[in-house]
């Protein structure tokens, strides 16, 4: 297991690095990380055992709406992170 | 093994410094060598770059130690899994497979396709490790994760890459994370329902937090909304291995091409 995370984290680096790219190349790589964001992201607030779920069991895809909000407003991470969890854990224990 | 690397890396450092101080006076020694790292020391200068990232770590590895705690995980397996995985999603579902007992091999699969991705994080970084030598190239991605990626990716943007500094941003956060499963494997069985909490939705939250401090161009956003509803397509296609990366794959080069046809007016 701890093979299996190190290999792709680690190859690369040690492979590439000090390499020189073409441009496109370069430019492609520019999209990487919102592009693996949002593939890992979607999936967790839009699925609910493996369906998608926009009913009010599925309490964290409407948690995202608000989160979303005060992300682009506060533009800082840590805040963001305790309104999600102090939002989630208050529709929970209230609805 | 992480351990070991900082411990040789520090101990060449040591060494290194010693030779060169050794051959100084008093004075310079002070002026080079004790009052700049006082300032600015690049390790800890990186480890507070990281911070937010640590802090919410805390609550995602805290609840990877409850889980390991409910299903029976021995300690050193589960500070092990900590130290040498370092991969959230995937410690979370090897929690779940060793407690109903699934076969190791598929668990080390799924591992592996879960955590793909990162030959993409790593290969866009490679560019900028040029000054790093082997073992801190080593070190630095061994700790690498998506949220240190996303820091180092805004962080290469304007400045030059630090070796130290760099290590350090990858380290604090893996230290958020072995102090949380430690907590979470000793507060263990007092807390049943983690869902109380909210602390399930530490790492959600992280991502929203990270996918709109990332979007700063209008393409961003049609790469972002495409590679949020490609897996959501391939989940409902059963196919859900690769989902991920394909969708990384696709939606970046859509990006790359969208940027090709455009005219050259708004490009940063």
């Amino acid at each position: 297991m701890a093979l299996v995370t190190m290999i792709p984290r680690v190859a690369p680096i040690l492979l590439l690095s000090g390499k020189t790219f073409p441009k496109p190349f370069l430019m492609w790589l520019k999209y990487v990380p919102v592009a693996v964001l949002s593939a890992v992201l979607a999936p967790e607030i839009f699925l609910n055992d493996g369906q998608m779920d926009f009913s009010w069991a599925n309490k964290g895809f409407w948690m995202a709406c608000p989160t979303f909000a005060v992300a682009y407003f506060s533009q800082n991470l840590v805040f963001t992170i305790l309104f999600g969890m102090g939002g989630l854990a208050f529709l929970r224990f209230f609805f | 093994m992480n351990d070991e690397e900082t411990q040789k890396t520090e101990i060449s450092k040591i060494s290194h410094q010693a030779a060169l101080v050794a051959t100084e006076d008093d004075e310079t020694i002070i002026e080079k060598y004790v009052l700049p790292s006082q300032k600015s020391n690049p390790w800890l200068a990186g480890v507070r770059y990281a911070l937010p990232v640590m802090i919410g770590f805390l609550p995602l590895s805290f609840a990877f130690g409850v889980m390991a705690k409910e299903a029976g995980l021995p300690f050193l397996a589960t500070f092990l899994m900590s130290l040498v995985v370092f991969a959230g999603a995937s410690q979370y579902i090897a929690v779940g497979l060793i407690a109903v007992s699934e076969p190791i091999l598929s668990l080390v699969f799924t591992t592996f396709i879960v955590n793909l991705r990162h030959l993409l994080l790593s290969t866009a970084l490679a560019p900028h490790l040029k000054s790093f030598s082997f073992s801190k190239r080593l070190l630095f991605g061994l700790e690498l994760t998506d949220e240190s990626f996303l820091l180092h990716s805004t962080w290469f943007k304007r400045h030059q890459a630090h070796p130290n500094r760099a290590i350090g941003t990858n380290m604090g956060p893996h230290l958020a994370w072995l102090t949380g499963t430690l907590l979470g494997y000793g507060t263990g069985s007092l807390i049943h329902n983690l869902e109380f909490l909210g602390l399930d939705y530490a790492l959600p939250a992280m991502f929203i937090a990270m996918v709109v401090l990332q979007i700063k161009e209008r393409s961003l956003i049609l790469v972002s909304a495409l590679c949020g509803s490609l897996p959501l397509l391939f989940y409902s296609l059963n196919f859900k291995t690769g989902a991920v990366i394909l969708a990384t794959l696709i939606g970046a080069s859509v990006g790359l091409l969208l940027e090709q046809c455009r005219p050259k007016t708004t490009s940063t």
